[in-house]
């Protein structure tokens, strides 16, 4: 079914002091989640997969210096989240110009619909600006409170509510806008 | 969540999806859109070969350590003594400000953020200041020095961490970088010229400094200058002794009037800090740090509109890496900020950090208020 969120309420498991043995288990617990979280953000998988093994990599470079390991992992989505921030800064133009179209529906019918209407969707939400997109997967997807979603982009509580509210008001108009 | 409170819409009193539409469609095309996401199965495995390079860099890393004698141990003391810096300055305004409202101005001096430079990253090292490295004088390190500094409008005190020569004790040191040192931002100046002859005495809270007449050879210093050159001194000596003073400065024994603007000899304590401490100072790291491989942790103190301020980092061909937001203090609250930067390659960087002008272009500041910079190298 429907998969897990990475949700705001971390996952407190022990995890080892070894940075070996703890990467194994923050891989464990977190990489298919984090992958799914960037490639929402990205719109690419294949460039989620590269920023979410880079966010494993300083994690594990700032373990012993991680004050608290156990808080591993709201460090390791801080580094995808500004991973994808960084990676968007440098495709900006690219994306501009890319409006991915709803893919070959297959399948049953309803299916088929579905995956038509979702593919809709992303790509009037890829119209937003990117702070905008960031935004709007953390609140709606990653179920991030304003005030985590403050602290993960590095923003005033007063910018997100902004950027919430703008994002949705423009997605409601990409959505009338580019209604099939 | 109702009313006002509202992050996303006025017009809708609640963002339940089962109320917004658009919400309610978003988070489930998200949904389902994740679960089409099918994460490769060999992500340990490239995450390791990532590493890999990475490690052997640290090793080599810590090789050159050992080469160099004592280079941690140097770390190591820096480190130790600007926590024992701080230690004693919140100590003595314990201590000192039991009965008063006011715990005193050496409150807001060190305390915030020496603890910033005490858990700087273990590997920083940093210049020793120039004009002082050749005497056989020993040293004392993670010293608060207060320097002159500009903003496009106006004028501040700028706090650097430094190393000194120790000429009697911490505060006769602090207040001797004050006028015979040079800060390690060649942004920052002071008004004082290097005296023959300077005493700095303490009795209890207060604390005398008398320098000969050559201190004030400076010529041209307007009033504002002048008050920005007294309170270098007071808050240098206040924030070295970690008490609220008063400071009293005289001149082989005497009152002096020594720009015609600030009458010396009477006791003075720190003026307000929203009058003369920098909106937005950076300590750690310092000017010419030298840095190991990887992300570095920025950090100071700032007071902004809506705590929030900016950062550009950019490589010495003025090219953009890296930009950013940090929160520190709001509106006229200081507080301390950190921000960290990407993985960076050796090179030279310098980190500018500002507030954004929020009243379009009013601002006798620009559109980067309060600008401030440091360069630093990575190796």
């Amino acid at each position: 079914m429907v998969s897990r969120p990475p949700g705001g309420a971390q996952g407190r498991d022990e995890l080892p002091r070894d940075p070996d043995a703890a990467l194994r288990v923050l891989y464990a617990s977190h990489w298919g989640s984090m992958v799914r979280l960037a490639s929402l953000l990205l719109g690419s998988t294949s460039a989620a997969e590269e920023v979410v093994q880079e966010a494993f990599v300083s994690t594990y470079r700032r373990w012993s210096r991680l004050q608290d390991p156990q808080a591993a992992g709201g460090y390791l989505r801080t580094c995808v989240v500004n991973g994808c921030r960084s990676w968007h800064r440098h495709q900006q133009v690219e994306i501009r110009h890319r409006r991915p179209g709803p893919p070959e529906p297959a399948g049953p019918a309803e299916v088929a619909a579905q995956r038509a209407e979702d593919a809709h969707v992303m790509a009037a939400l890829r119209t937003l600006s990117p702070r905008q997109q960031e935004v709007l997967v953390l609140r709606y997807y990653a179920d991030a409170s304003e005030a985590e979603i403050a602290e993960l982009c590095g923003i005033s509580r007063g910018a997100v509510k902004s950027h919430a509210h703008r994002g949705l008001h423009a997605l409601r108009g990409a959505l009338a806008e580019v209604q099939p | 969540m109702t009313g006002r409170d509202d992050p996303f819409d006025p017009d809708r009193p609640t963002t339940d999806p089962t109320t917004d539409p658009v919400a309610a469609v978003l988070r489930a095309a998200l949904l389902r859109e994740a679960d089409m996401v099918r994460p490769s199965d060999d992500g340990l495995d490239r995450i390791t070969t990532r590493l890999d390079p990475r490690l052997d860099q640290d090793d080599r890393r810590s090789d050159r350590h050992d080469d160099g004698p004592g280079r941690r141990t140097w770390v190591a003391w820096a480190v130790g003594l600007a926590a024992a810096v701080v230690i004693g300055a919140v100590a003595g305004v314990l201590v000192l400000g039991g009965d008063e409202d006011d715990p005193g101005p050496a409150a807001t001096g060190p305390t915030p953020s020496t603890s910033e430079t005490a858990s700087a990253p273990p590997s920083e090292t940093t210049s020793p200041p120039s004009s002082t490295s050749a005497t056989e004088v020993p040293d004392l390190e993670g010293v608060p020095v207060y320097w002159v500094g500009d903003s496009k409008a106006n004028s501040w005190l700028y706090r650097e961490f430094q190393t000194v020569p120790d000429t009697g004790g911490e505060v006769a040191s602090a207040v001797s970088a004050v006028m015979s040192g040079a800060p390690l931002d060649p942004d920052h100046r002071t008004t004082w010229s290097p005296p023959a002859r300077l005493e700095v005495t303490q009795d209890g809270d207060a604390i005398t400094v008398d320098v000969s007449t050559d201190a004030f050879e400076n010529p041209q210093v307007g009033s504002q200058e002048a008050v920005l050159a007294v309170q270098q001194v007071v808050w240098t000596a206040t924030a070295a002794a970690g008490t609220p003073g008063p400071v009293t400065i005289l001149v082989d024994g005497a009152p002096y009037d020594p720009w015609g603007t600030v009458a010396l000899g009477e006791p003075m304590t720190r003026a307000p800090q929203v009058d003369v401490q920098a909106p937005i100072w950076i300590d750690s790291p310092v000017e010419g740090a030298e840095l190991a491989a990887g992300p570095v942790t920025i950090s100071g103190v700032s007071t902004a509109f809506e705590a929030t301020i900016s950062w550009e980092l950019t490589t010495d061909d003025a090219e953009v890496v890296e930009t950013g937001f940090a929160m520190g203090g709001a509106n006229g609250v200081f507080d301390t900020y950190e921000f960290s930067t990407p993985e960076l390659a050796p090179g030279t960087y310098t980190v500018t950090v500002w507030q954004e002008d929020a009243s379009d272009g009013e601002s006798p500041e620009g559109p980067r208020m309060f600008e401030e910079d440091r360069t630093f190298t990575v190796g």
